[in-house]
């Protein structure tokens, strides 16, 4: 992996929705460039976000201050985090980040603020490319230049074996008729109901 | 129009929404031997009729009861849920009425982590394999 590059100050300004990642060396934040705010958001005011390291990502999993009241359902929020790098060019990327396990009722995504970076060096603008997690997201290949993907998502699957529906196995999942690779952060929130167990086994 | 007739949920009371399945309504009235009413799909743990209504009873027969079987069938080889058939000694309820619901019972053991990882990895590489079919990797890639 290469620091430097994960860690970059400067973030694109390619869509309104662009979100880079960046390492505050002042104040050691992990933090983002949020263009809809156009500003910088500090995303930890207690510090260091410890991503535990997987078989495919390393992921963090906390619960945040925020809860939400919708016609008289209170609801927790929660924040999932995940690195995952897929380095080796292939036509399918599948990264397994592990499972969330709720005790009761289901977990719903309502922001998603994952980020693909791309190499984009004999591009036209050249440099890297961040664009969010999406059909036809940036990725890059051994050209060096980015280039759409046919489709790149978080995926929330709770029909796995045999095992009921409140275990949430996650993965990040892209796939393009030509290999492809790139980075991808994932930096999503979910909701559930007040009170319920949730719990996160990175895989 | 197709619309829910009864809702399929888990022991917890929250709809199985990823659940396929069929569904069976049976009418039993006195003296008679059960019989099968209606049948259907469950969809996105939703048992599906037409107007969402169950079907009329002959009200010139005593009814006894109405018999509610749900068996789950998927999606891709899910096998969490096991089948399951409710009795309810009344009528079957009718519009306005308090929404009728199967709660289907777990079929195995609380699963350990070891099971949920294997679990997890088997699943990636089943999805892995089937996008593969649909973008498998071009031969000039393959050699570089």
């Amino acid at each position: 992996m290469n620091i430097d590059k994960k860690f970059r100050r400067e973030a694109p300004t390619e869509t309104r929705q662009s979100l880079g990642v960046y390492f505050d060396r002042e104040d050691k934040h992990l933090a983002y460039l949020d263009q809809n705010r156009d500003e910088h958001v500090i995303a930890e005011k207690e510090g260091t976000v410890n991503l535990e390291v997987g078989t495919d990502a390393g992921s963090s999993l906390v619960k945040t201050s925020t809860t939400y009241n919708f016609g008289g359902v209170e609801y927790d929020t929660y924040r999932l985090r995940s690195w995952a790098f897929f380095n080796t060019a292939n036509t399918v990327q599948i990264a397994e980040l592990g499972y969330i396990y709720i005790s009761n009722g289901d977990m719903f995504i309502i922001k998603n603020s994952s980020n693909i970076e791309a190499v984009d060096f004999n591009g036209v603008v050249g440099g890297y490319t961040n664009t969010p997690i999406t059909p036809g997201a940036l990725v890059d290949d051994a050209t060096d230049v980015a280039r759409k993907v046919d489709t790149m998502y978080l995926n929330q699957d709770n029909t796995v074996g045999s095992f009921p529906q409140n275990y949430n196995f996650m993965y990040i999942v892209g796939y393009d008729a030509a290999a492809f690779e790139c980075d991808v952060y994932i930096d999503v929130e979910f909701i559930v109901e007040k009170g319920e167990t949730v719990e996160f086994v990175v895989s | 129009m197709e619309e829910r007739i009864f809702k399929v949920t888990d022991q917890g009371n929250t709809k199985i929404k990823p659940l396929e399945g069929t569904y069976e309504i049976a009418y039993k009235y006195k003296n008679e031997e059960e019989a099968k009413v209606a049948e259907g799909a469950v969809n996105r743990g939703e048992a599906i009729a037409l107007a969402g209504k169950f079907p009329d009873v002959d009200a010139s027969k005593e009814f006894e009861y109405y018999a509610l079987k749900v068996t789950p069938t998927g999606p891709k080889g899910w096998d969490a849920y096991a089948s399951k058939t409710k009795v309810v000694p009344a009528l079957p309820p009718k519009e306005g009425e308090k929404e009728e619901e199967v709660k289907l019972p777990f079929k195995g053991d609380t699963p350990t982590k070891e099971d949920l990882i294997k679990g997890m990895k088997e699943r990636k590489v089943a999805k892995y394999d089937e996008l593969k079919k649909k973008y498998p990797t071009k031969l000039e890639e393959a050699k570089s």
